[in-house]
């Protein structure tokens, strides 16, 4: 069951316990080009209408045809890091976005790293969801082709290593199944649907962007929960009627901004919301989905706090009614 | 043995394309890439093409009758796949984003995502019309042309 969450852009942490610990970096969301499908026949046929003697006639012009062929092109991009714990391994995310025409497949090189950074292998994000989970995601050797990756999908693969990424940059090079090429070149046959291949503005080679860890530039995040119970009776006692006051700290430290942040709470079984109660920074909110940064939507508290610039604590609070 | 024969001349004939003739006007169509060579455009004639590029449909007329043709209209729909990038030989044609209301690009809107309605852009134009002014007197040809890019 979702406890409580906060919700940093597009990503959200649920947790379970008390506290929830995130490390926030911006995702990067891709534009979605339809691109025409390689093998595409792309056909035209005008027409013309004219009168002579007062006669008027439309004929059609031949049909023109226009193969599409498959262009490669593809990006390697860094992926925010995550803050599950991940042993005495820490792993760098790269996405592999295919931005051909064609369903293609890329081969994943052997990554490069300086600094204090030491590579240890590559692991295959076989969840899809951006972070590397031991037990989950296995090892996979440099050179693996990955799979068929349909226009602008995605594949995701982590380099592992130890040591520590403060000033280090790391470097993954990827190749079409083509190998690196010189751009415009064209492979006759070897596409999509019998259509040719054309190397796009990649030469068929990307090294995955390096990217340089420095702490200033993230923003750490951690909600903390806690509770507040006060029975009829004046004691701590959970029991029927006693009112239990939430609190959701939201703490932010490092740098920069955590942007589009939202904590949501649902209200637990067995208990009843007390209308009014909800608080930002000790200011009441509102609890309709109105102006003001607070909802209560019937099953559930939040509240947007837009952008915050870090360092920032900013702390929600609201009660409920056992019953 | 006689029905196959008989199916691959019904083929033969669908697909053999030379330019219509009905009466004394010809169409004949063409498709060109265009092709920047050191800072030079040059036209190429492609069958084949990668998103991105850029090619040009020609549509050539000819009146091969011994009488005026009048009233001359020259239909082309956007073919799918492509977007509209503008006129080239012949003039500025009609344009229309549905099919129905032809005009130039500056009369004609397009339903945005909340409802209400945008200008329309070249992209959404699906179909183009030029009405020629002059009639075509016997013997006499003409072109015109539109830009378009592969999606």
């Amino acid at each position: 069951m979702r406890l409580l969450e906060l919700r940093i852009g597009r990503r959200a942490w649920a947790g379970a316990v008390a506290s929830a610990t995130a490390l926030i970096a911006c995702l990067s969301i891709n534009p979605v080009h339809a691109a025409t499908e390689a093998g595409t026949a792309i056909r035209n046929v005008a027409q013309v209408q004219y009168g002579i003697d007062g006669q008027t006639s439309t004929i059609a012009s031949n049909p023109v045809s226009t193969r599409v062929d498959e262009l490669i092109d593809f990006t390697v991009d860094p992926l925010p890091a995550c803050s599950n714990p991940t042993g005495d391994v820490t792993a760098v995310g790269f996405e592999i976005l295919n931005t051909g025409n064609g369903d293609e497949s890329f081969i994943i090189g052997e990554p490069v790293a300086t600094g204090n950074f030491q590579v240890t292998g590559l692991a295959a994000d076989a969840n899809d969801n951006g972070c590397y989970e031991p037990g989950i995601d296995p090892r996979i050797p440099a050179g693996t082709e990955t799979p068929l990756l349909r226009p602008f999908a995605r594949y995701r693969v982590f380099v592992l290593g130890t040591g520590t990424l403060d000033g280090s940059t790391v470097e993954l090079p990827v190749s079409s199944r083509f190998g690196r090429r010189r751009v415009g070149e064209v492979i006759t046959g070897a596409g999509e649907s019998g259509s040719d291949v054309v190397i796009g503005g990649t030469g068929g080679h990307v090294n995955g962007r390096p990217i340089r860890t420095t702490s200033v530039q993230e923003v750490q995040a951690e909600l903390v929960k806690t509770q507040a119970i006060k029975a009829r009776d004046g004691s701590e006692t959970p029991m029927r009627g006693a009112i239990i006051t939430y609190t959701l700290e939201g703490r932010f430290t490092g740098g920069g901004t955590a942007s589009d942040v939202v904590i949501a709470d649902p209200i637990p079984a067995g208990t009843a919301y007390v209308a009014g109660s909800l608080k930002l920074d000790g200011a009441a909110l509102s609890d309709a989905g109105d102006g003001d940064a607070g909802n209560f939507n019937g099953s559930g508290i939040s509240v947007a706090l837009g952008n915050v610039p870090a360092p920032a604590t900013r702390t929600v609070s609201f009660q409920v009614r056992i019953q | 043995m006689t029905r196959t024969t008989a199916r691959l001349a019904a083929m033969f004939a669908a697909f053999s394309a030379v330019p219509a003739l009905a009466g004394g006007i010809t169409l004949d169509a063409r498709v060109l890439r265009v092709e920047t060579v050191a800072g030079t455009e040059r036209l190429t004639p492609a069958a084949k093409a990668v998103p991105g590029d850029h090619m040009v449909y020609v549509l050539a007329y000819k009146n091969t009758g011994d009488q005026a043709a009048r009233d001359v209209v020259l239909n082309n729909p956007v073919p799918a796949d492509m977007l509209y990038r503008g006129a080239g030989d012949g003039g500025e044609p009609e344009m229309s984003v549905d099919g129905v209301q032809f005009g130039p690009l500056a009369s004609l809107t397009v339903a945005g995502t909340d409802g209400s309605r945008r200008p329309a852009r070249l992209t959404d134009v699906r179909q183009l019309r030029w009405h020629l002014n002059q009639a075509i007197a016997p013997g006499a040809s003409g072109q015109v042309s539109f830009h378009a890019v592969v999606r």
